[in-house]
């Protein structure tokens, strides 16, 4: 079938009213998740062929309201106001007519072109709601396409009305709303002094509406103007606050009311209620919000979650308690048949093949392409099924409700962090590792929540970073209660510094940000949408093995080569590398904090590929297979362990990470601040730690 | 319309109650309205603090923070 042309259509709607799954519904496989440009807010875009028409749909964010408060907001009216489109779907929740509408209200201020998608149909039902749709379509001037979204129940008639719109067989006259006298003419003062000034011009927005903006004194477009014009920006203020005056009160909050109270008008006759008794889960609310038992239970489910995800990719934490328990053939096999097992298995096996067939091409070769692209490939690989796991999880979590619970409950610990509680997911799958848990923070409402967390994130101690610290650890110190009281000190020193930087960040980069309020709505249980899940866990494989697995892959080649080259060429024996003439060449340094043998300084190097590498090198480089000899061997004390042990855990995340860091927050400067603050405050506290023990005589 | 006005904080659970003011900063009273909280709106405490305070309204369930509901000032009706 030919195209005939190509038509852009915006999807917006509120949170909770099945805004992804009418998306995936529409467009199938065919998406394109990116990010809107300089923001942290993800962008989707995808298009359906339909009638001889390419429907391409973008995604807005869900908002409840169109006033800039956040970078959502802010985003989706600056899509309306600017971008071209042929028409909006506006997806609204019939279970919850009022407040949905309230947004459709807002967007009809910006175009009259909007179709109502009126999602949920069975759920208003359940809750004894029967909606006149005949006259809501008559009273509100617009096409009204009744659907249950998640059965895929009125999507034909939607892309047939989208079309209607387009070929002009069907005009969307929304009512215009009539402020009260006053009002009016405020916004017709505010207006005259917009066209004077030519204020919509250089703001690229229509006069009237932004007109209404500034009488609702919207953040953003207040500072827009007094950027562009200081002058008109005093007028415009001193001009609000008399209205205010003249009112007894804030413009916006009459202008909200008068928008309200038309709704009401509206939905009063046409919604018909009869009780219903609450479901057996709106009960089971009162269990997960328990003060008490609430935050337990939020944490058993999230736990049963986290050992279910990592066990199958990794066997952690499952073959640690099997080890446990006195079963460590299983935990071995549990380990090797885990998904990253059996994927490292597949590239070494690989690499060796690789060796066999490259006997003849010098070594060189054969080191890049076995040693440094397969390896690297290996290492972007390997995160991607933990990746789509996590994604599978967290989809299904946030779709079936539970995580707006979740986030309620857990919501006092972050607040001085100003992260609302939602944080607490990323932060908790960081133990495992900090590669989903920054990904993660894209799930956060506010872009300076999102950026917070991800710059504290790398503080979590990660398996890998345990596996470290548990060989050390049984290598140096021999009492079970020395062992125990060493780990858990490594833990708690990360943690608290994961709370008191995460302050610190909240106070000096996002000071302008109020704390998070709890204002959270909390959607009805259902059952996750499949179709939602996995396209969540496709599109965030996707986007991680696009974006971070090809800085990866980069990093992963040029420490191969810093690793393989040395002053004399190529070289198979990493102590004659570059890398271990910087290991030389840092010791005198490194000594004070303990690490007074340039092969310690080598492993903290390596150890930035992947933080288990610390263990690998310090073993190949003594040339003993048993950590605790190789330690022996490089004549270190225990308290130059534990200092060792505080830069591991603390120091420069791993290449992985900061190569996360970059494709979430596309920010260079948070990956740099985040590699300086970490690495900074690690060789302090170790110095201070190997100092203040060395005068105590340890 | 007899009954005193107290913070929806202190609210038991089961009683409707009617908004009668937000005492709260710009953009967090901003917030609350247009997700429907606004003077005169009816709503239902579904459960009471310590924890988040839950209330329904037009349909729709909120969790609010202590501090949050505590700037919320209603009369008990029913």
């Amino acid at each position: 079938m030919k195209v005939k042309r190509e038509i852009v259509v915006a999807i917006a709607g509120q949170p909770n009213v099945g805004k992804s799954t009418l998306f995936n519904r529409l467009t199938g496989a065919h998406q394109h998740v990116g990010n809107w440009p300089g923001k942290t807010v993800e962008r989707k875009e995808g298009y359906r062929d339909f009638a001889g028409y390419r429907i391409r749909f973008i995604d807005l964010p869900g908002t409840y309201s169109l006033s800039a408060l956040g970078v959502e907001e802010q985003i989706a009216r600056d899509f309306l106001a600017k971008e071209k489109y042929d028409v909006v779907v506006n997806i609204v929740d019939a279970s919850n007519l009022e407040r949905n509408l309230y947004l459709t209200l807002q967007i009809a201020e910006l175009t009259p072109r909007v179709i109502i998608a009126l999602n949920m149909m069975d759920l208003a039902e359940q809750k004894g709601l029967r909606i006149n749709v005949e006259k809501l379509r008559r009273r509100l001037g617009v096409p009204i396409v009744p659907m249950i979204a998640v059965k895929g129940k009125g999507i034909e008639e939607l892309l047939r009305t989208i079309i209607d719109v387009v070929e002009n067989r069907i005009e969307p006259q929304l009512p215009h709303i009539t402020y009260s006298p006053e009002l009016e003419q405020a916004v017709d003062e505010i207006e005259n002094i917009i066209r004077h000034r030519n204020l919509h011009r250089q703001l690229g927005y229509h006069p009237h509406w932004l007109a209404h903006k500034v009488l609702e004194e919207d953040f953003f477009v207040l500072q827009s103007i007094e950027e562009k014009d200081p002058d008109a920006y005093s007028t415009l203020t001193t001009l609000i606050e008399q209205i205010g005056k003249r009112l007894g009160g804030p413009p916006s909050v009459a202008m909200v009311q008068a928008r309200y109270k038309l709704l009401r008008e509206i939905c009063a006759p046409l919604i018909e209620k009869r009780p219903v008794k609450p479901t057996l889960w709106e009960r089971f609310d009162a269990l997960a919000l328990h003060p008490v038992v609430g935050p337990f239970f939020t944490l058993f489910i999230m736990l049963a979650f986290f050992v279910a995800v990592f066990s199958i990719n990794t066997g952690f934490p499952l073959n640690y308690f099997l080890e446990w328990l006195g079963y460590p053939d299983i935990a071995v096999t549990l380990e090797s048949y885990s998904l990253s097992g059996l994927l490292g298995e597949a590239f070494s096996s690989l690499a060796e093949s690789m060796r066999i067939a490259l006997a003849d091409v010098p070594l060189w070769v054969q080191g890049l392409i076995c040693d440094g692209i397969i390896a690297g490939v290996g290492a972007v690989v390997s995160f991607a099924p933990l990746i789509f796991l996590i994604g599978l999880g967290i989809g299904a979590l946030e779709d079936s409700g539970f995580l707006a619970r979740a986030a309620a409950v857990m919501h006092r610990p972050l607040k001085p962090l100003k992260i609302a509680g939602k944080g607490f997911i990323p932060l908790l799958l960081g133990f495992g590792c900090n590669v989903p848990s920054v990904m993660m923070c894209r799930g956060l409402y506010r872009e300076c929540e999102r950026r917070n967390c991800a710059l504290i994130a790398g503080l979590v101690p990660c398996q890998a970073r345990l596996a470290v610290i548990l060989a050390i650890v049984t290598a140096i110190f021999s009492t079970p209660l020395a062992q125990i009281a060493v780990i858990t000190s490594l833990y708690v020193v990360a943690l608290l510094l994961l709370w008191v930087i995460g302050v610190l960040f909240a106070h000096t980069l996002f000071r302008r940000e109020p704390s998070a309020q709890l204002v959270i709505e909390l959607p009805p249980y259902r059952a996750p949408f499949v179709g939602n899940v996995l396209m969540y866990g496709w599109n965030l494989t996707k986007h991680f093995l696009k974006k971070a697995g090809t800085i990866i892959f980069l990093l992963a080649i040029l420490m191969w080569f810093s690793l393989s080259y040395g002053p004399a060429g190529f070289t198979e024996d990493p102590s004659l590398s570059y890398a271990a003439l910087l290991g030389h060449a840092l010791t005198p340094f490194t000594r004070v904090f303990g690490a007074s043998h340039w092969v310690l300084v080598l492993a903290l190097i390596t150890g930035f590929i992947a933080k288990e590498a610390v263990i690998e090198t310090v073993a190949l480089a003594a040339g003993t297979p048993s950590i605790s000899e190789a330690l022996g061997k490089l004549g270190v004390t225990p308290l130059q362990a534990y200092s060792l042990l505080l830069v591991v855990t603390i120091y420069i995340p791993c290449l992985a990470t900061i190569a996360t860091i970059w494709s979430e927050t596309r920010s260079w400067r948070y990956v740099l601040l985040t590699i300086l603050y970490m690495t900074g405050i690690a060789l302090l506290l170790a110095t201070l730690v190997y100092q203040l023990g060395a005068w105590l005589g340890f | 319309m007899g009954a005193p006005v107290i913070p929806l904080a202190a609210v038991p659970p089961g009683r409707e109650v009617i908004a009668v003011a937000i005492r709260a900063g710009r953009g967090l009273t901003l917030r609350l309205m247009e997700m429907g909280i606004l003077p005169g709106t009816r709503m239902r405490v579904l459960k009471p603090p310590p924890g988040p305070v839950v209330i329904e309204v037009r349909g729709a369930r909120l969790a609010l923070g202590w501090g949050v509901a505590q700037k919320i000032l209603v009369q008990v009706v029913a």
